[in-house]
């Protein structure tokens, strides 16, 4: 199996490299894009289609570009792959996002009977874990899903999803793969290290977390890390940087997640997540990441590559929060994971992500993870 | 700095390719040096959330001690007085159902003798396992009170207490170490004593079998070091940390007990600095040893 990547700026420019590796008998026939809401991904699907490529896309809070994480881009991987063995679905979330789950997983389903799934949802404050939920209700617990939410590099106004010409800003695109004949796993990952004693959510409700250990999530939260209000022309204002000071979920079966706070409301002390915790979940704070936390990811990656062998390419779903956080760790930390496999690698910077931590373990919607996909041909 | 490097770079001779790797290597170097100067100010800025943790976890640990021990307390004190009140009618029935007994000699026949048996064997039980359960409690809240022993007094004292069980089963109690004087706490240390003097007799009588109890001593910089070894019927190895858990009975009914006697001793002992297992013994029998610090930290 043929497989590039590449990263556009410009579509003349893009047009001209894939006509050389055409010319040098590359014969493409799908295309897996993460593009920059100001780069013409329009364009890009329109071309790419012209030349009987078939397109799956998602606009992005950056781009993967091999060992790069790049802005303002276009990453897109071309595929040489029989096209029995993929299908490409587009839903609109008019339903809510666990129905359109449930509509891609049905015909996820009819289409292969081990199917493996690529999916990415597009919609401002679109709820992952409906996404999530919507899957898992349908498809066998082993049913390898992964990919994340779109994003447009933190404007929050326009997020797409797209299949060939078919664009939607409220829904999900996903790409159904024949599991019989392609490996489609991963591993979902933070790197994380938790401080201090596991507390106990006491009041949640969805997004909102209320109370921990039945104290002010806010408080608490502003009590253990030391956090102030500085003045601000709107008033005063915590410094609340999204990944910064994720919570790691400590679950009974050991499949740990994280949430990431990205706002707060200061007059019901409330924290708002990037996902949803139920009362009752056992919670850890975090600090800050450091370079300890790169490598922690990276050599978990290192210990899932020893289980891998002739990976053909890989996707990075990572956590547009970790951007935040990571600062200049960022590139380190992309650069280290293309190391590790040096195949074509691309992905993007999501405003959430859905994968697992293992095979055995279940699918779950995270924040501040690295997300990874690897593909392999069954031969 | 850099922008000069690079202005030198763009009017240098260097071709066009060795420009390109020039700036290339600078804008790396400047990348590093980047990530090295975030590096160390995360560094900082964990530092300084670690050690809030740090004096957060701190006061955690202080809160879970103070609610551990008001927990203790008051669960000492519904034992005291919940055991008071089973007490009261339980001696009620062992008494009446004794005197009913007397009263009714030569007009019972063998089942309702057996019934009155039952009775007062099971009240004599309840009334061991509440004392049990009160010594359990008093060993866990209660603090140490050390002194000096000589430990032959000691364990010719436990003799005196046992003297009913090693006269009925002739059990041979022997010790093999010379006066010595130890510090411990003497009304704790004598009820270790006697729990595992008292344990070896009784599962070393069985028929075909006299009890054979020998006490051994060994002194070491730190440490007294006791073993307690009989010919009884012996613990399986897969038993022998269970053997140490409250209420667990490894024989059942087959011998008479509360389960609670082991677990009582082995915190006598960790409140004296030392521990205590069971041995593997070649052949029959059971070796339990046990240390205590020659200076116990209270």
């Amino acid at each position: 199996m043929n497989i590039k990547s590449f990263s556009i700026k410009d579509l003349a420019t893009f047009k001209n490299q894939l006509l050389k590796e055409i010319e040098l008998g590359f014969k493409p026939t799908l295309a897996i894009c993460f593009s920059d809401a100001s780069i013409d991904f329009e364009a890009i699907s329109s071309y790419l289609t012209d030349m009987n490529i078939d397109t799956m896309g998602t606009t992005t809070c950056g781009e993967i570009y091999d060992g790069q994480s790049l802005e303002e881009s276009c990453s897109v991987l071309l595929l040489e792959l029989d096209r029995d063995l993929y299908h490409l679905e587009l839903a609109n979330f008019e339903n809510g996002e666990d129905n359109a789950a449930k509509k891609i997983a049905q015909i996820a389903l009819e289409k292969f009977s081990n199917p493996s799934i690529i999916t990415y949802a597009s919609m401002v404050g679109a709820n992952g874990d409906r996404i999530v939920r919507g899957y898992k209700e349908i498809l066998p617990r082993e049913t390898p899903i992964f990919g994340g939410l779109a994003g447009d590099n933190f404007k929050n106004k326009k997020f797409t999803v797209f299949y060939n010409q078919n664009f939607e800003t409220e829904g999900m695109v996903a790409l159904i793969l024949d599991g019989e004949k392609l490996k489609v796993e991963g591993t979902a990952y933070s790197g994380w290290k938790a401080l201090g004693k596991t507390h106990i959510v006491t009041k949640a409700d969805g997004n909102n977390l209320y109370e921990i250990d039945n104290k002010s999530a806010l408080d608490l939260f502003i009590e253990y890390f030391g956090l102030e209000y500085a003045s601000t022309s709107d008033g005063e204002s915590l410094e609340m940087i999204p990944g910064t000071y994720p919570l790691k979920v400590i679950n009974e079966n050991e499949t740990n997640y994280m949430r990431s706070p990205l706002f707060y409301d200061r007059k019901n002390g409330s924290l708002i997540l990037a996902g949803e915790l139920k009362n009752g979940d056992k919670v850890k704070f975090c600090p800050m990441p450091d370079i300890d936390t790169v490598y922690e990811t990276v050599n978990h990656l290192k210990n899932y590559a020893d289980t891998q062998k002739d990976i053909s390419a890989i996707i990075i779903n990572s956590c547009a929060a970790r951007k935040f956080a990571f600062g200049p760790m960022m590139g380190k930390e992309i650069q280290e994971i293309f190391d590790i496999w040096n195949v074509p690698t691309v992905g993007l910077m999501a405003m959430g992500e859905i994968g697992s931590y293992s095979r055995e373990s279940e699918c779950e919607f995270h924040n501040v993870t690295c997300s990874l996909v690897s593909i392999t041909q069954i031969r | 700095m850099h922008e000069t490097i690079l202005d030198w770079i763009k009017n240098s001779n260097l071709s066009a390719d060795q420009k390109l790797a020039t700036e290339k290597y600078l804008e790396k170097i400047q990348n590093d040096e980047g990530l090295k100067s975030f590096q160390i100010q995360r560094l900082k800025d964990n530092l300084k959330i670690n050690s809030r943790f740090l004096n957060k976890t701190v006061e955690d640990l202080e809160e879970t001690v103070n609610l551990l021990q008001d927990s203790n307390s008051q669960l000492g004190n519904f034992v005291k007085v919940a055991s008071h009140d089973l007490k009261s009618p339980l001696r009620s029935i062992a008494s009446f159902s004794a005197l009913l007994n007397r009263m009714l000699a030569g007009k019972l026949n063998e089942k309702e003798t057996e019934y009155f048996e039952i009775i007062e064997s099971s009240a004599k039980s309840m009334y061991a396992l509440i004392d049990d359960l009160l010594l359990f409690t008093k060993v866990n809240s209660e603090k140490l009170k050390i002194d000096k022993v000589e430990l032959l007094s000691l364990v010719t004292e436990v003799i005196t207490i046992l003297n009913y069980d090693i006269e009925n089963s002739k059990a041979v109690i022997k010790c093999n170490f010379k006066p010595v004087t130890l510090e411990c706490d003497p009304i704790k240390f004598k009820q270790v004593l006697q729990n595992l003097i008292s344990n070896s007799i009784k599962f070393s009588t069985y028929e075909g079998n006299i009890p054979h109890v020998i006490l051994d001593l060994e002194e070491t910089q730190d440490q007294w070091r006791f073993s307690i070894k009989d010919n009884g019927i012996g613990i399986d190895e897969r038993f022998r940390d269970a053997a140490f858990m409250e209420f667990n009975k490894l024989n059942g009914d087959s011998y008479e007990g509360t389960g609670v006697g082991l677990s009582i001793v082995q915190k006598i002992i960790k409140k004296h600095n030392g521990e205590i297992k069971i041995e593997p013994t070649k052949g029959p029998g059971t070796t339990i040893v046990f240390s205590i610090s020659k200076n116990i930290q209270l």
